[in-house]
């Protein structure tokens, strides 16, 4: 009884893994043909060079340029991941606590302004690559005086790189990279 | 809840409605009907089918009686482990590796491929350096396409048995059905989504690390790799895992709450698409109106685990300092965002993660380490629960009927008449084994959990203090047992004791429920069917409805009660 269906077991192991592989090649090539950029990650130029992707975040410390989330990663696109300090970690909130004073500093606020909850918690990815407007338009006028910009020309960029999601299915969005990239046209450093 | 959130499930109940019910249609003309007979589709398919049956050496119209069944699912699961196994050990020497990932250790390559081929997707490793592009394709992604396959033969045969009025023992033909549906469900489904998911911005190459220079002159390596097709994969066969280490919260796996909503609907179609096979398959034996009673209850626990969900993490956590703003508003969306994506909201993970939680693909578009005690507890009760909300491929319809089972038993006892399901009596050898398989999974995770937690090198590998450890100890025996694969990722489980334990947990969660299973589909095969008298306990409308939730509720509850007041009970009223 189990001669039998080892034999057959063993062929349909084989025909199975050629068919897996099968489809994944078919589906890359395919993809290459019909999406050939977002197949390839949708990556983002400046000229010719490549400087990352309109999907993936990346670290911006610089006081002329808007700040992205925490990450738990630093940005490291070889180690995804999230921080997993659980909500009532004496560590996270000490961790948040933190942030906030730091972002008040950073941005010029008083101890009275309330630092919306994106830019103090990490993301699930390390890699988020957006902030929410209201992080984006506390941070306009560190980023406008850095570059000498009227803060109307600052906060024009910021609606200009916000996405609204279809049906508002999701929040509205800024992407971090997209925006500091007009800053540096507008008014190169 | 917000608009978005309403938003969501509104677009999600629309491609449910609109397409489970057809789909379940199909399932039951292409896999319920006897062999030799017609189904749609056979001019494309037949031909495909019938060289993979001359190459394996298979009589397409040959049946099989629960032994020989249980025999076959059993082989072809530990073949498909050891390839894979001998795939995760050699990757380091094989083509396709741009990442140049090293082979897995012996632990961790037992735990990856028992893992797999169990649909669990559990993954002790980072997907970024755990696996090369070779081993993803040949190895996991196939697994993903067989795991689902066993799901929806085993579920067909379970069903054949229940509703067949001949007295025969057939329970179904493995092979057939497990190539049946691979050609007629899974992979035409995968194919048009996974081009879906492409065009959406998920990355589909075969390239590694590409490292840039930002703009601020760090250089940073973007990872490139074949995400798309294995992300329908893992989806649509309610597996689980993924590319990358942040699974389904990674931006180039999933960069919209559109494509994440996409996920969610294909972990939901085919488990949800079955009870309307069932229902079809029944009524043309004269027994309509059975699936109503089984879908009704899926949606209503799927609501109930993940709508509280949604409104936990919503509401965010107040733990954290007033002066951080987590109210939404316009430009702020607000809510707990701690290990959660911007581009999800709140409430956009809660939905795609915790809705996930019970069909056994446990993905994650957030960290469920990082979640609310309520968030995380509700993604717990829908995994402990027993994945029947909807629950995976093939394994939810059975786990449901095993609690309709359970339910019409119990019923009988209260009214002193002998339990009978579809015109079947369900004695007491039937009881046994109904018994025994409902038992498993309870006794396995509870005592993984103990052994776990009483063994110091074991317990510390959880880093966060109080009952938030304990629950992610409990979580990851929870998780594996019950095929779902997901983690409370702080829980350390890259060990030789997790890796071992986990692996054990999942080859008994699958393989003994699945004997136990066919075995009791075995045993009431070949009853004889009673015809309905007034005193026949009907099993559609919402008295039966009733009994089946309290059931499941009561039964799930009273097991785990205790260790859930200890962890995230506890934690919540803390």
């Amino acid at each position: 009884m189990i001669r039998p269906q080892l034999i057959v077991g063993v062929r349909l192991i084989v025909i199975a893994t050629v068919i897996g592989l099968g489809y994944s090649l078919v589906t890359t090539g395919l993809a290459r043909v019909l999406f050939g950029d977002q197949a390839s990650g949708s990556q983002v130029r400046r000229g010719n060079e490549v400087v990352g992707s309109r999907l993936v975040g990346q670290q911006f410390v610089r006081s002329q340029f808007f700040h992205p989330r925490p990450s738990a990663s630093g940005y490291d696109g070889r180690a995804s991941g999230a921080a997993n300090l659980g909500p009532s970690n004496p560590e996270l909130i000490a961790l948040v606590a933190q942030r906030v004073r730091a972002y008040r500093r950073e941005n010029g606020l008083g101890s009275s302004v309330r630092v919306p909850v994106d830019a103090a918690t990490s993301s699930a990815s390390g890699l988020d690559p957006h902030i929410s407007v209201a992080n984006a338009r506390l941070q306009a006028r560190r980023v406008a005086r850095g570059r000498g910009l009227p803060l109307g020309r600052v906060n024009e960029l910021i609606d200009r790189n916000s996405e609204r999601s279809p049906l508002r299915l999701g929040p509205t969005v800024v992407n971090v990279l997209e925006l500091n990239l007009d800053v540096d046209r507008l008014a190169p450093p | 809840m917000t608009w978005s959130g309403v938003a969501q499930l509104g677009v999600l109940v629309v491609a449910v409605a609109a397409t489970c019910p057809l789909l379940g249609r199909w399932i039951a003309c292409v896999l319920g009907g006897e062999p030799g007979e017609l189904s749609p589709g056979d001019r494309i398919f037949l031909p495909v089918e019938g060289a993979i049956y001359r190459l394996i050496g298979v009589s397409p119209r040959g049946v099989m009686n629960w032994r020989v069944y249980a025999i076959a699912a059993v082989l072809f699961g530990l073949i498909n482990a050891l390839a894979l196994y001998a795939i995760l050990r050699l990757q380091g020497h094989l083509p396709l590796n741009p990442t140049n990932v090293s082979g897995q250790s012996e632990a961790l390559a037992f735990n990856t491929a028992v893992s797999f081929v169990t649909g669990t997707n559990w993954q002790a490793y980072a997907g970024e350096t755990g696996a090369s592009h070779l081993a993803q394709m040949a190895g996991l992604v196939t697994a993903h396409i067989t795991a689902a396959a066993v799901g929806i033969a085993v579920a067909m045969a379970f069903v054949c048995a229940l509703i067949r009025r001949d007295r025969s023992e057939a329970i179904g033909n493995f092979w057939v059905d497990v190539v049946r549906a691979t050609t007629r469900i899974t992979l035409p489904i995968a194919i048009v989504f996974a081009l879906l998911l492409v065009s959406q911005g998920v990355v589909q190459d075969l390239d590694g690390f590409q490292e840039i220079r930002t703009i601020e002159g760090a250089v940073q390596a973007l990872p490139h790799g074949p995400a798309a097709s294995q992300e329908v994969t893992k989806a649509l066969g309610t597996n689980g895992g993924g590319l990358y280490n942040a699974g389904s919260a990674h931006p180039l796996a999933v960069p919209t709450i559109g494509v994440a909503l996409i996920e969610l609907y294909l972990t939901l179609l085919i488990p949800l698409a079955f009870p309307f096979a069932f229902g079809r398959m029944a009524r043309r034996r004269g027994l309509p109106g059975q699936a109503r009673v089984i879908v009704a209850a899926m949606v209503i626990l799927f609501a109930m685990l993940t709508g509280g969900a949604m409104a936990a993490e919503s509401s965010g956590n107040d733990r954290l300092p007033a002066a951080v703003e987590q109210a939404a508003t316009g430009d702020n969306p607000g809510g707990n965002l701690q290990g959660k994506e911007l581009r999800f909201g709140a409430e956009g993970s809660a939905l795609t993660t915790v809705g996930t939680m019970g069909t056994t693909a446990g993905l994650t578009t957030m960290a469920v380490d990082e979640a609310t005690p309520a968030g995380s507890g509700l993604a717990l009760a829908s995994i402990l629960l027993g994945e029947v909300s909807p629950g995976g491929v093939g394994t939810g319809i059975v786990g449901m009927l095993l609690n309709v089972l359970l339910a019409v038993f119990i019923a009988g006892l209260m009214v002193g008449r002998t339990p009978e399901y579809l015109g079947k009596t369900i004695r007491s050898a039937n009881v046994k084994l109904l018994a025994l398989a409902l038992i498993v999974a309870p006794v396995t995770v509870l005592a993984g959990t103990a052994a776990a937690v009483v063994i110091p090198s074991a317990r510390s590998a959880a880093p966060n203090p109080g009952p938030h450890g304990l629950t992610e100890i409990f979580y990851a025996y929870a998780s594996a047992t019950n095929a779902n694969g997901s983690a409370m990722a702080g829980l350390g489980s890259n060990t030789d004791w997790y890796n071992t334990t986990l692996g054990l947990a999942m080859l008994v969660g699958r393989f003994a429920v699945m004997v136990l299973t066919l075995a009791l589909a075995g045993s009431l095969a070949a009853k004889t069917v009673r015809p309905a008298t007034r005193g026949t306990m009907p099993t559609t409308g919402p008295v039966f409805l009733a009994l089946v939730l309290a059931v499941i509720v009561a039964v799930g509850g009273l097991t785990y009660l205790p260790a859930l007041v200890l962890g995230p009970v506890a934690e919540f009223l803390a």
